[in-house]
C-alpha cells in the first residue's frame, strides 16, 4: 500500500508538499542580512585563499625555474 | 549589430514577480523599445555571459532593499569587466532616497532614476537612442567630476490607469495546481510609519501620494491574467490596499460588485495587505464573498510605546479588534511583527509575546517575529543617528538597544529561533499549510476531511506557538539573571524538525485522501487557456 506521499506523487505530483509558497510574505530581512554578511565573509575567505595559493604556486614555479636554471647552467 | 540586440536590460530580484520592473518594461515596450528582464540571483557570471556582445543601450538595476546592493554591484562590475559599456542606471526606494551614498559606493553607475521611473527611464532610453544629451531629464541624479547633480524631481504618475499592464515574462508561481501572480490596485501610502521608506519615497516626489486604479481596469487585468496565465490566486501587493475612509469603502464595494459580475468571485481568490483598523465586519464580509481569503497586516508591535516609536498611528486595541473580526469572518490573516524595536526592553519583549499569544495563541496562524531595521530614507534611521545609536553600514544598517544586555540576548535568540521563524522554518511551513488548506477549501468543491484537518492543523500551530512564546518568555528572564542555557539551538532545531515532519504527515494524509479530486481540479486549471499573453494594452 503506497504512503500518502507516494500516492500524491503518482496521481498528481503538482500537489507534493512545497513548504514555502508564493503567498507567504517574504520580508525576512533580518536573516537575509545576516546571510549576506556570512556570504560576504565566505567570499572574502575564498578570495584570500585563492590569492594565497596563487602566490604559493608562483613561488614554487619560480623556485623550480631557478633550480632548473642552476642545474642546466652547472 | 548582434541579431539578439536589446535596447534595455532590467536586472532585479524576481521573487513573487517584480511588478516595478514589469511596469518599466511594459511602458518601454509600448513605445517600441525591446526589453529583457533578468533575475539578479542568476549571478554576475551568468548575467554577463547572457549579455556578452549585446551592448544594450541601458542596463537598469531595480534595487528594492539596500541589503542587496553588494549583489547588484558585483553584477555591474562583472558587466563592465567583460566590456559592456551600456548606460548603467538604478532605481527603487533606497536609490531614490539615498542617491548620494549610492553613487559614492557604486562607481559603475551612470545615473540614478528617482521615484516612479516609468517616464524617466523611457526618456533616458529615447535620448540615448537618438544620441542626445540626457543630463537634463527630470527625475535623475548623476555624478559629474565628483559632484552630484540632481535634476528637477519628476511628478508621480497621476493616472495609474494610463500605464499598460505589467510585463510578466516569467512563469507564475503555484500553490498546488493553482497559478498565482501579483498585481496592484493602487500606489502610495498615506501613513508615516517611522521605520518605513515607502511614505518618504512618495512624499518627496511631487504629486498625489495615494493613487488608486479604477476597479474596471483592475478587473480587466485580473481577467487577462486568468485567461492567459491561468491565475486563480491574485496577490494584491499594494503598499496599503485602498480601503481607507468612505472613499475606500466605495471603491472596494465597486470592486466587489465587478468581481461578481465578471464571474471572478466564483473562480478565483485574492489576498491583500492593509492596516488592521480598516477591518470592519460588514466591509470584509462583502470582500470575502468576492474572493478575499487572506489579509496581511503590519501589526508590528503589541505595546503602545512600541507603536508610538514606530509611528504606526494605531493602538494595540485596534490591532486586536482587526484580528478578532477576521477570525469571526473566517478570513485567514498574516502579520508583520517586530518583537524588537529601538524602544525594546526585556519587559517589552515579554509584553509583546503576551500580545502575540492573544492574537495567535489559539493556533489561527503561526507565530513569527523580527527586529526593526533602520533602512535608508526612514525617519527612525535619522533619529537613531541623532541619538548615537546607529550602527552597521550602508548595506547592513543596524542599531543598539538602550539596554546593552538586550543586544546580546537578541543576537543569541535570533540564531536559536532561526529554524522556527526564518525561511523554511516551522512557522513558515505551518502558514503555508494554512494558505494551501484555504485555497483548496475555496477553489475545489467537494473536498473531504476539511474540518478534521483544520482542527489538527490548528492544534499543531497552537502547540508550536506556545512553545515559541515560552522559549522567549523564560529565556529572557533567565538571560537577565545570567543564564543562557534555555537558548539551546540543538533542542530548538530538533523540535522544529520533528514538528515539520508531523505537519507534512498530517497534510499529506489530507491531500492524498482527495488526490483524484485535486488532480481533476489541476486539469481544469491547466485547460483554461493559452499561455502567451499579449504584452501591450
Amino acid at each position: 500500500m503506497p504512503t500518502p506521499e507516494e500516492r500524491i506523487r503518482e496521481v498528481a505530483p503538482v500537489w507534493r508538499w512545497g513548504g514555502r509558497g508564493p503567498i507567504t510574505d517574504s520580508i525576512d530581512m533580518e536573516y537575509k542580512l545576516s546571510d549576506q554578511v556570512q556570504n560576504q565573509i565566505t567570499v572574502v575567505r575564498l578570495e584570500t585563499a585563492a590569492a594565497l595559493y596563487r602566490a604559493l604556486a608562483d613561488g614554487f614555479g619560480r623556485a623550480a625555474q631557478i633550480i632548473a636554471g642552476v642545474q642546466s647552467g652547472g | 549589430m548582434s541579431p539578439n540586440r536589446v535596447d534595455v536590460v532590467l536586472v532585479g530580484y524576481q521573487d513573487q514577480g517584480n511588478l516595478g520592473m514589469g511596469y518599466l518594461a511594459a511602458v518601454l515596450q509600448q513605445h517600441g523599445h525591446t526589453v529583457d528582464m533578468v533575475d539578479v540571483r542568476d549571478g554576475p557570471v551568468e548575467i554577463a555571459a547572457s549579455l556578452s556582445g549585446r551592448q544594450p543601450l541601458v542596463v537598469g538595476f531595480s534595487l528594492i532593499f539596500q541589503a542587496f546592493l553588494p549583489q547588484f554591484r558585483r553584477v555591474a562590475s562583472r558587466l563592465r569587466g567583460v566590456g559592456i559599456s551600456s548606460h548603467f542606471t538604478i532605481g527603487g526606494h533606497f536609490a531614490s532616497l539615498c542617491h548620494d551614498e549610492l553613487l559614492a559606493h557604486f562607481p559603475e553607475l551612470d545615473s540614478v532614476v528617482r521615484y516612479e521611473g516609468e517616464q524617466t527611464l523611457l526618456e533616458l532610453v529615447e535620448r540615448l537612442k537618438a544620441g542626445k544629451d540626457w543630463c537634463d531629464i527630470h527625475g535623475i541624479v548623476y555624478s559629474d567630476a565628483g559632484r552630484v547633480i540632481e535634476t528637477e524631481a519628476r511628478a508621480l504618475v497621476a493616472d495609474l490607469d494610463s500605464l499598460p499592464f505589467p510585463h510578466r515574462p516569467y512563469e507564475a508561481d503555484r500553490l498546488g495546481a493553482f497559478c498565482t501572480l501579483p498585481l496592484l490596485a493602487s500606489r502610495g501610502c498615506a501613513r508615516r510609519c517611522s521605520f518605513c521608506s515607502i511614505h518618504t519615497f512618495y512624499r518627496t516626489a511631487p504629486g498625489k501620494v495615494v493613487r488608486v486604479r479604477k476597479p474596471a481596469k483592475v478587473i480587466e487585468e485580473m481577467l487577462d491574467l486568468e485567461r492567459y496565465r491561468q491565475v486563480r490566486i491574485f496577490l494584491f501587493q499594494d503598499d496599503d490596499f485602498p480601503l481607507w475612509r468612505a472613499v475606500g469603502r466605495r471603491w472596494a464595494t465597486e470592486l466587489a460588485e465587478r468581481l461578481h459580475d465578471s464571474g471572478l468571485a466564483d473562480r478565483t481568490i485574492w489576498k491583500i495587505s492593509c492596516r488592521a483598523e480598516y477591518v470592519e465586519a460588514d466591509l470584509f464580509a462583502m470582500l470575502r464573498e468576492a474572493g478575499l481569503f487572506l489579509v496581511y497586516m503590519g501589526i508590528e508591535s503589541g505595546v503602545e510605546a512600541g507603536l508610538e516609536v514606530l509611528h504606526k498611528q494605531m493602538t494595540v486595541e485596534q490591532n486586536l479588534t482587526g484580528v478578532q473580526t477576521l477570525k469571526q469572518l473566517g478570513i485567514l490573516f498574516g502579520y508583520g511583527f517586530m518583537l524588537f524595536d529601538p524602544s525594546s526592553s526585556f519587559e517589552s519583549v515579554r509584553e509583546n509575546i503576551g500580545f502575540l499569544r492573544r492574537i495567535v495563541g489559539d493556533g489561527s496562524a503561526a507565530a513569527a517575529f523580527s527586529r526593526m531595521l533602520p533602512y535608508g530614507g526612514t525617519p527612525i534611521r535619522d533619529q537613531l543617528q541623532k541619538e548615537g545609536r546607529l550602527r552597521g553600514d550602508l548595506t547592513h544598517p543596524d542599531y543598539v538597544f538602550l539596554n546593552p544586555r538586550l543586544n546580546d540576548y537578541h543576537r543569541l535568540l535570533s540564531q536559536v529561533v532561526r529554524p522556527w521563524i526564518h525561511g523554511e522554518g516551522l512557522s513558515y511551513q505551518l502558514n503555508y499549510a494554512w494558505d494551501e488548506l484555504e485555497t483548496v477549501r475555496r477553489l475545489v468543491p467537494g473536498v473531504d476531511g476539511i474540518e478534521p484537518y483544520r482542527l489538527a492543523l490548528q492544534s499543531l500551530t497552537k502547540e508550536s506557538n506556545e512553545q515559541l512564546f515560552r522559549l522567549v518568555e523564560e529565556s529572557s528572564i533567565a538571560f537577565g539573571a545570567g543564564d543562557r542555557s534555555l537558548l539551546d539551538a540543538a533542542a530548538v532545531q530538533q523540535y522544529c524538525e520533528a514538528n515539520v515532519a508531523r505537519l507534512i504527515s498530517l497534510r499529506n494524509s489530507f491531500i492524498a485522501e482527495n488526490i483524484y479530486l485535486l488532480r481533476d481540479a489541476s486539469l481544469d486549471s491547466a485547460a483554461a487557456g493559452p499561455v502567451i499573453a499579449p504584452q501591450v494594452h
